[in-house]
């Protein structure tokens, strides 16, 4: 099946060829999960990522679906005082 | 001083504007008075509001601005840092002569050079779990515009024990997150139980961050917390809206409590502030505080 993802922030660099606004489209065997899909493309789900299914929150071993549209979002720290050190 | 002025000065303290609104004021205000949705009352609810923000830097800077502007009666802004020049690529509540100086009290004077009628207080020292109720407590709404992990747990923990609305802001090279942490509609634990591992999500200084992004997402919280004051429209309770700034695009995406989070879940664990440094993995010595 095919899923379309796309990853945010720290995670961006694990697809450097997506162009800004496209969806990242992969290939994964049937009830494949969340955790799998991340997997193949070498994504680490040892930190705290908040996953998305059709805007929907859901869990790593939440079981996609053909065209399901993932968005996955780590952790972000930026943005007030300490950002110089 | 006669019997009158006296009975005056006591019914209007310095700290505390009139409950009528003088002729500069409704000029001032005037934009939004036609509003319906705010006119003289809901005008009234900005200048009697208190929002703290955590955060005199990126996100601080559009956020003291704008609610000073707003008529955001007292604002409390906490920052234990310095001006440094390479700040100042973003941070525009700060200027090329206030490098060197704390970030919190730069901040407080631009709110009240911008608005006379805004009361604000600079905390040039750090939040902490011994400090954090007390601070927080003295405030309808706080917005957490930090760029560090034990400050957004500590803000986010507090918010929850005082049953105060958090609005949550975060950027990062082009991206930004915002959201509102509503009593009872889930918390920052509830998006990201567990902190990073020390060293596995970069600074700003480490990773970069585009001028213009903090004004995006610091403005959105401004509004965030101007409709919490206001009481109208909906806020971004239960929604985290990510901007992607290199595609210009928006996304919401929805989510719930969780009712195991360990502050605002069903049984709560967590029911005073805890050592948040040791929480996020890191040593003070580590952090520089």
């Amino acid at each position: 099946m095919f899923i379309e993802l796309r990853l945010y922030a720290t995670l961006r660099r694990y697809l450097p060829d997506r162009k800004a606004g496209e969806w990242h489209r992969l290939s994964l065997g049937e009830r494949a999960t969340v955790d799998e899909a991340l997997a193949a493309l070498g994504v680490p789900t040892r930190q705290e990522l908040q996953v998305f299914v059709n805007d929907q929150a859901v869990e790593l071993d939440h079981e996609l679906r053909e065209g399901d549209r993932v968005g996955v979002f780590p952790q972000v720290g930026g943005g007030g005082p300490d950002a110089d050190r | 001083m006669d019997k009158k002025s006296s009975t005056r000065q006591q019914a209007t303290p310095p700290e505390r504007p009139a409950r009528t609104f003088d002729e500069d004021q409704m000029q001032r205000y005037s934009r939004h008075i036609v509003l319906p949705e705010i006119g003289g009352i809901g005008q009234r609810s900005l200048l009697d509001g208190k929002v703290l923000i955590v955060g005199a830097g990126g996100l601080g800077s559009p956020l003291v601005l704008y609610l000073a502007a707003a008529g955001v009666g007292r604002l409390g802004i906490v920052d234990s840092d310095v001006v440094e020049l390479s700040n100042l690529q973003r941070q525009v509540v700060h200027r090329t002569a206030d490098v060197g100086r704390a970030k919190a009290e730069v901040a407080a004077e631009a709110a009240r050079l911008l608005n006379p009628d805004v009361v604000a207080m600079p905390y040039a020292e750090r939040l902490t779990s011994a400090n954090a109720l007390g601070v927080i407590a003295g405030y309808d709404v706080v917005v957490d515009a930090s760029d560090n992990f034990p400050t957004r747990y500590l803000v986010n923990d507090a918010c929850v024990l005082l049953g105060k609305p958090l609005v949550y802001g975060a950027v990062y090279r082009f991206d930004g997150q915002v959201s509102v942490f509503a009593p009872g509609q889930g918390c920052y634990r509830c998006l990201f139980p567990r902190p990073p591992e020390p060293g596995m999500i970069p600074s700003c200084a480490e990773g970069g961050v585009l001028g213009a992004l903090p004004g995006v997402i610091g403005t959105i919280q401004a509004m965030e917390v101007l409709k919490i004051l206001l009481g109208k429209g909906q806020t971004l309770a239960g929604r985290l809206l990510a901007f992607d700034g290199l595609s210009t695009e928006f996304r919401e995406l929805s989510y719930v409590r969780d009712p195991d989070c360990p502050v605002c879940g069903d049984r709560p664990s967590v029911t005073e502030p805890i050592d948040y440094e040791a929480f996020c993995g890191l040593g003070a010595a580590a952090t520089g505080r």
